[in-house]
């Protein structure tokens, strides 16, 4: 049996011989045959087997007493039993011993019909138990946050959860207290977790200790449908599947694709579904008349939209009318509507977000895909926010790729979660500065610049995208070899931008409303006045267009300046594709029904399309169809070939050496205020209240700059900055580059500013 | 309490290394934060001087409340929980305002075989209150701890830190009393 390979071990376990690579567990050994060791606390994703459960006890040959299959490295020759009558026994002492104190309430768990527990118990243990003392109670249930709930008498302290917590997201906020029986899993004093990666603890728990709030005693697990489909949060797009009972998103799951999302979400991703039903959702089509908004059928307003359209360009020529995409819509929502300004419209403006541009799309022979991460040698990331506000997921591919050796460089103003990663070197850089900072680093001889040359760099850009950052992240992949991983702000801007819709500048875009170019402004989810640069601007734009039409799901700061409101389908209810930031077209499945009134933002647009004598395809297939044939990005591809994991194309071949970039040096104020758009924020974030804890409230301020103010954490301090002032807590932050003031803001910002200790006295007042 | 009060104590018997006493206030000289970076700075993995720190901490204010917790996570780069978590693993560590003297019992199997209940039914007895608990008066805590590793001589009690062993419920009475007849 033994071989002269040396990187492959073969073993037998219950008489199968089963050839793996050295380094396997057995239990990993086993699940590569098909073969089942059953395991509570092992969990590959959280690394190696720890051995904390016993349940995967398996007799060895030669060796005397049973060992742990999870912690035992599959060696040549070994000869392993699982289903031995010793083995057996040891694996049903085991069951009755996890079930001492385990209130085997199913019955009323919502983990019941679902639940590793329960399962195992069906099949191993002795079935009655000999306990008769009363088992250990505990206070419960209680709130580990608003989203999850902990009865700590079913916990069986496999330690997923903790493990999850300090190696994983590296939050160490979920931990255990006590020692041995007396364990008990808890935050600090009962403080609610808010890591924004929480929500994973809820499905690693292999019992129905750690559930999700909202989604307790909604449900059985025969009782729903789980719907394939993927975030619409963030560019990244993980993998989900959506929880339905009665036509109702209850919870949002993570369904692994290991290039993109490991099984890992978000809470953004997880729990911001609960928008979907929110009271505050625009469920009817306005019409502004001479008494305010009137409520009109779908067809009216599809008439009415129609012949404002047409109205537009017949009195002001083609190019007239712009759309204004927030990002989030379709690749065929997008492929109609570029399709419309086209063909009807005598061509238009299309932006896609407040970034706007096609600067994501220019990055494109560079780009880098998520899978890149964990073979990276390097990983740089420039800019001046956490990475995690706009791709959270990424950070803990990082922290994984970190795990296994790779270095880390950040270029920004500091005090980011991945400066403090094991190994990261900081390159600290005034804000608004870091693609000059990166320039600099890479052009030079020191360690960054070897770092990127070096093999399997990746660079990610973690913030807003402007010409001159896009000029110089190509230059530096160009020259050094390294890859981009892009982060585009919203899901689809790669897509939207690839059908056509969203490649002008805002900027550009609003001096051409603003010269009276564009007399109509179409808005699909997208807020210029509350959520994009010169708010004001837009507001006046608006408010002097011909005819200004709002698609949405919550009235917001634009809608009371446009003069049609239409509801908006929203992610988790729509058909199609999204692009996510790798490039990777991914599929939609209309999970959940929208609420009544609301059209889906496909078929709408279609039959806007035959009023205006543009006749598309009748459904998303025939629209991915469609734009195959139409959009080389998506050619070849088809709707049915995506499949439930999607595949990522080919890369796009590296072409000439692109222009170089032209930069110019910035002045640094002496304090200067970044703003930052965070995680937490968005329509869908503020109508889900469970969210709402996990924004962050503190205004970051320098030690340098905190002690001169004579403030410490928690003290109320004054930003003014961008034209308004901003009052909060401080939160000292060392790592952070003094005369740097750093908040969470709606439209980003970097710009000089003024900070200012409140004084107690003026609180009371 | 210094050491040579430590062995005039009715029997006292030093076995085996004491940890170093706490240092009296007045000769702590750096802020505690400094002194725990200085005990960071000792190790190659800033986790392993999780210990030390905490035993700092504790120094400082006696037990370990949530600013002290908060204070140890701010100057180790870890969280108030993980620091609580590691600080409840270990008998030593106080999560409690402990009286002006701490008597612990060993109550694990050793010390148990040998009579390790009776020495701490006596203390309750004597003192008035619980393990678990401190007196009224603030003077002492009597708490049950797990082995101490003493096992050939239990049953073993220590007293603020110092080893008593072996520590049968006669000799409760006169500890008591020479605790009580100090100062503080
Ligand atoms: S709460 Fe769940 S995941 Fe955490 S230790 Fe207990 S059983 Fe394991
Ligand atoms: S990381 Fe992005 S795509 Fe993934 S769950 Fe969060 S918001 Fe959704
Ligand atoms: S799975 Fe092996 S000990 Fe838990
Ligand atoms: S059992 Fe008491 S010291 Fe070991």
């Amino acid at each position: 049996m033994a071989t002269v390979e040396t990187n492959t071990v073969t073993l037998t376990i219950n008489g199968r011989e089963i050839t793996v690579p050295k380094g396997f567990s057995v239990v990993e050994a086993a699940a590569e045959a098909g073969l089942e060791i059953p395991v509570f606390c092992y969990e590959p994703r959280l690394g190696a087997g720890i051995g904390a459960c016993r349940m995967c006890l398996c007799e060895i040959e030669g060796i005397p007493k049973l060992q742990t299959a999870c912690t035992t490295p599959a060696a040549d020759g070994m000869v392993v039993d699982s289903h031995s009558a010793r083995a057996r026994e040891g694996q049903d002492a085991v069951l009755e011993f996890l079930l001492l104190n385990h209130p085997l309430d199913c019955p009323v768990c919502d983990k019941g019909g679902e639940c590793p527990l329960q399962d195992l118990t069906f099949r191993y243990g002795p079935g009655v138990t000999r306990m008769t003392l009363p088992k250990r109670t505990h206070d419960k249930p209680i709130p580990v946050s608003p989203l999850i709930t902990l009865d700590r008498e079913r916990c069986i302290l496999c330690w997923r959860c903790t493990r999850f917590s300090e190696e994983v997201s590296g939050d160490m906020q979920l931990v255990a207290e006590h020692r041995g029986a007396n364990s008990i899993i808890t935050t600090f004093e009962g403080r609610p977790y808010t890591n924004e990666f929480s929500g994973n603890v809820t499905e690693l728990c292999p019992v129905g200790a750690l559930t999700s709030s909202p989604y307790r005693f909604l449900a059985r697990p025969w009782e729903i449908q789980n719907i394939p489909t993927v975030c619409g949060a963030c560019a990244i797009g993980c993998n989900t599947s959506a929880t339905i009972r009665e036509d109702r998103v209850t919870r949002v799951l993570s369904r692994n694709h290991p290039e993109v999302d490991e099984g890992w979400l978000c809470d953004k991703g997880r729990y911001a579904f609960g928008h979907l039903r929110s009271p505050e959702r625009v469920t009817r089509n306005l019409i502004r008349g001479g008494r305010g908004l009137e409520a009109v059928s779908t067809t009216d307003v599809l008439d009415h939209v129609a012949d404002r359209l047409r109205a537009t360009v017949e009195r002001f020529g083609p190019g007239s009318v712009a759309v204004l995409a927030s990002g989030e819509q379709t690749n065929e929502e997008a492929h109609a509507w570029a399709r419309l300004l086209d063909e009807a419209l005598g061509g238009g403006v299309g932006v896609c977000g407040p970034e706007g541009g096609s600067w994501w799309s220019d990055l494109e022979p560079y780009a880098a895909s998520i899978s890149d991460l964990a073979g990276a040698g390097t990983i740089v990331v420039a800019g001046d926010a956490d990475l995690g506000h706009r791709a959270p997921v990424l950070e803990l591919w990082i922290r994984k790729a970190v795990g296994n050796g790779a270095g880390v460089f950040t270029v920004g103003p500091g005090a980011t979660r991945l400066d403090t990663l094991r190994g990261a070197t900081h390159v600290s850089a005034a804000p608004g500065t870091a693609h000059t900072a990166l320039l600099e680093a890479a052009g030079g001889d020191g360690a960054p610049a070897d770092a990127l040359r070096g093999e399997n760099a990746v660079l990610i850009w973690s913030g807003p995208m402007r010409s001159e950052v896009a000029s110089v992240l190509a230059h530096v992949a160009h020259t050094s070899g390294c890859r981009v991983l892009r982060t585009p702000r919203a899901a689809n801007e790669i897509g939207i931008a690839a059908a056509g819709l969203g490649t002008a500048s805002p900027e550009a875009a609003l001096e051409l409303a603003e010269s009276g170019t564009i007399k109509a402004l179409v808005l699909l989810g997208a807020d210029p006045v509350g959520d994009w640069h010169a708010g004001e601007r837009w507001r006046n734009a608006l408010a002097r267009c011909f005819f200004a039409l709002q698609v949405t799901g919550f009235q917001n700061d634009s809608s009371g300046w446009v003069t049609t409101i239409v509801p908006e389908s929203q992610i988790l209810e729509k058909d199609g594709t999204l692009v996510n930031l790798e490039g990777r077209v991914q599929r939609l499945r209309a999970a959940a029904k929208a609420p009544a009134g609301v059209s889906d933002g496909y078929a709408w647009a279609a039959e806007l399309g035959s009023r205006l004598g543009v006749e598309l395809p009748h459904d998303p297939p025939a629209a991915f169809a469609d734009l195959a044939e139409r959009r080389p990005a998506f050619a070849g591809l088809s709707w049915s070939g995506i499949g439930e994991r999607a595949p990522l194309g080919e890369r796009a071949p590296v072409g000439d050496a692109p222009a170089a970039p032209q930069v110019a040096p910035a002045a640094v104020p002496q304090t200067v205020v970044v703003g930052y758009r965070e995680l937490m924020s968005g329509a869908a974030v503020d109508h889900t209240e469970a969210l709402h804890f996990q924004r962050r409230r503190g205004i970051e301020i320098a030690y340098a700059d905190a002690e001169a103010l004579g403030v410490a954490t928690g003290d109320r301090i004054q930003v003014t900055h961008d034209g308004h002032a901003v009052t909060g807590p401080a939160l000292v932050q060392r790592g952070l580059r003094p005369g740097v003031v750093r908040l969470a803001a709606r439209v980003p910002h970097v710009g000089p500013g003024a900070v200012a200790a409140v004084p107690a006295e003026a609180e009371d007042a | 309490m210094d050491p040579a009060t430590a062995e005039t104590l009715a029997g006292a018997v030093e076995t085996r290394p004491q940890m170093p006493a706490p240092l009296p206030p007045d000769e702590r000289s750096a802020p505690l934060r400094d002194r725990i970076l200085a005990a960071v700075a000792l190790y190659p993995e800033p986790r392993s001087a999780l210990i030390p720190a905490l035993r700092l901490a504790q120094e400082e204010y006696g037990w370990l409340s949530t600013e002290a917790f908060e204070q140890v996570a701010d100057a180790t780069g870890f969280t108030p929980a993980l620091c609580k978590s590691v600080a409840s693993f270990y008998d030593m560590y106080r999560l409690h305002p402990a009286g002006a003297h701490e008597i612990c019992v060993c109550t694990n199997i050793s010390c148990a075989l040998v009579g390790a209940g009776e020495t701490l039914r006596e203390f309750s007895r004597e003192l008035g209150i619980e393990p678990g608990s401190t007196t009224a008066d603030g003077r002492f805590t009597l708490r049950t701890v797990e082995c101490y590793g003493g096992c050939g001589w239990g049953p073993v009690v220590s007293v603020d830190e110092r080893y008593h062993e072996p520590f049968g419920p006669d000799r409760v009475r006169p500890l008591l009393d020479e605790l009580r007849g100090q100062p503080g």
